[in-house]
């Protein structure tokens, strides 16, 4: 069940219904535990949700939410005592441990099989046929979240296992995100969630946007990558390849912040805030400044669990310490997208990238983005953007090569036919990215694109919101799946 | 060794750590406060702390830390066990 979905909107309006409306209708039944109320409401749409996706994987997800609640209590229990490291560690194992097995281990067999070969050693090893667990990236991200956050002290272990659950599998943010920290959403679940107009209004618009983003941009430029970087056989001249490659990097960015900006503003509808993922991303100054704007619950994650106490552990040797730590990092960034060696290749540029910026002392917070008259940004600025972005662009032709063959093989068709006209695709689509860009800059301070809220003329808002909702109609492009769905 | 002795100490860190002098290091001195703060200064200053108070600090306490209040509170903790 996609998130644009119309069984998606069937579900959403089941649940607002039974989550607000019922309440407020027995409202003067005295009943102190609507929190509660609402969030079995929450938990049986997001079991639901999962089942109607994913029916075989459901007993899984159960199981080790009950498995997670239980270790948090335990970990809060023996403050201070070696038994809650050693709990803290099972919970790590047991999550990573799943994310291990279902998602990389046919990837180890093939390697380590492949280098046996290579050295003589025939095998007959096969993979084995795992299924993976929808969202298990996320959810199990969600479980080791939990279980340190506990072991730090930031938060007391959940005793109430339906909010835990519902944390969980919240179902807006299953399958790809948002990663939310416990210490923020659970809170959130302890209290009756009262409608609030501006907040689900501003979920609304911020859903059209999300719309706009996934279902014109990105699957309007799906069709155009896929011919050229979809495995088939179409050969591509150099200017081409170099087109695709920005179409793919325009097309990720709009599936995967469309996908977050209506995960947000669902939760905005349910009176939750979710995690911010992007946060304008192509405007970043340099390599980790937009690290800072992209995916930002996964990277804040991995700064939080890895990338600090790996710092942490390396700090007598400086700044080679940081280095191995932030290369680390983002191998593991890499990785966690599936087990493939072009998301290891990935991983291991987006590290090196940063080594200039660690040796020059530039890892700090950028600067924000120096406009001129015009509202455009200063040519100093402008190109610090641009340098980044061709190294974003590059970055997501690794991404999408499924192998490291492909990739080469891209990379080989730069050699001629670079300066002949290329073939661009459908041209209106390119027209939507720069609409999409503008909008994205003239509202870059703001919460999301779509952030209207300050705007007093009511016609002027409504015609924005019309004119969005024909052009998705008129204009969505043939629907296609969500990249970060398989992640 | 007194707070206040404390806090001369690491205002002396911070300013060979973030090479600035005239930094003024309060209990509420946060990251926002100094421009020059980034994880790498930060690890460089956890170092130095550990070298100049002669104790090993520990990443649940690092983790802690919300502003030099709170780094002033483990220092106490571990140099007088206060």
């Amino acid at each position: 069940m996609a998130i644009n979905s119309l069984s998606f909107l069937v579900l959403i309006v089941a649940v607002f219904v039974l989550y607000y409306i019922v309440p407020s209708l027995l409202g003067h039944v005295q009943f102190k535990q609507w929190s509660t109320y609402q969030n079995i409401v929450l938990l049986l749409a997001s079991y639901f949700f999962y089942a109607y996706t994913d029916l075989l994987m459901l007993p899984l997800l159960l199981v080790v939410t009950v498995v997670f609640y239980f270790i948090g209590i335990g970990i809060e229990r023996h403050e201070d005592h070696p038994l809650a490291d050693r709990l803290l560690l099972l919970g790590i194992v047991l999550g990573v441990g799943m994310l291990v097995y279902f998602k990389y281990t046919n990837f180890f067999i093939q390697s380590f099989a492949n280098l046996l070969n290579c050295c003589g050693l025939h095998t007959s090893w096969h993979s084995l046929r795992i299924i993976v667990p929808l969202g298990i990236s996320f959810f199990t991200f969600r479980l080791v979240s939990y279980v340190i956050e506990v072991h730090r002290g930031m938060m007391s272990a959940s005793r109430d296992i339906l909010a835990f659950a519902t944390y969980v599998a919240f179902f807006p943010c299953m399958l790809s995100g948002p990663i939310d920290r416990p210490n923020v959403f659970i809170p959130q679940l302890g209290s009756r969630r009262q409608f609030q107009y501006p907040v689900a209004t501003d979920g609304l618009r911020q859903i059209l946007w999300g719309l706009f983003k996934k279902m014109v941009v990105a699957d309007g430029l799906a069709q155009y990558v896929d011919l050229y970087l979809g495995g088939g056989s179409v050969a591509a001249s150099g200017s081409t390849t170099i087109v695709v490659a920005l179409a793919y990097t325009f097309q990720i960015y709009a599936d995967f912040s469309g996908y977050s900006d209506m995960a947000i503003g669902v939760g905005k509808l349910l009176g939750l805030k979710v995690a911010k993922n992007f946060n304008y991303p192509f405007f970043a100054l340099n390599i980790a400044d937009f690290w800072r704007r992209w995916h930002m619950s996964l990277t804040t994650w991995v700064t939080d669990y890895v990338f600090t106490p790996l710092c942490f552990t390396f700090r007598k040797n400086r700044q080679w310490g940081m280095i191995a730590a932030i290369v680390i990092n983002f191998l593991i960034v890499g990785l966690w997208h599936g087990a493939s060696w072009n998301y290891v290749i990935y991983g291991l540029y987006h590290g090196l990238l940063f080594v200039p910026l660690i040796l020059m002392g530039k890892m700090g917070v950028a600067d924000e983005v120096q406009t001129n008259r015009l509202g455009l940004p200063r040519l100093k600025d402008f190109g610090r953007m641009l340098l980044t972005f061709v190294l974003v662009v590059f970055g997501m032709l690794i991404f999408r090569c499924t192998t490291v063959g492909q990739f080469t093989h891209e990379l080989s068709t730069l050699r001629h036919g670079l300066f002949t006209f290329p073939d661009i695709g459908a041209a209106v689509n390119w027209l939507f990215v720069v609409a999409m860009l503008m909008v994205e800059w003239l509202h870059r301070r703001r919460d999301h694109g779509l952030d209207l809220s300050d705007m007093r003329s009511t016609p002027l808002r409504w015609g924005i919101y019309l004119l969005i909702i024909l052009v998705v109609f008129l204009n969505g492009g043939e629907t296609t799946g969500f990249i970060y769905q398989v992640f | 060794m007194t707070e206040e002795e404390i806090y001369q100490k690491l205002t002396d860190l911070f300013c060979k750590t973030f090479k600035r002098d005239g930094i003024v290091v309060t209990a509420d001195t946060s990251a926002a406060d100094i421009p020059e703060w980034t994880s790498l200064t930060y690890m460089n200053l956890v170092f130095e702390i550990e070298q100049t108070f002669g104790f090993t600090v520990k990443l649940k306490d690092m983790m802690s830390w919300q502003r030099v209040g709170d780094m002033v509170q483990t220092i106490n903790r571990k140099v007088n066990g206060n």
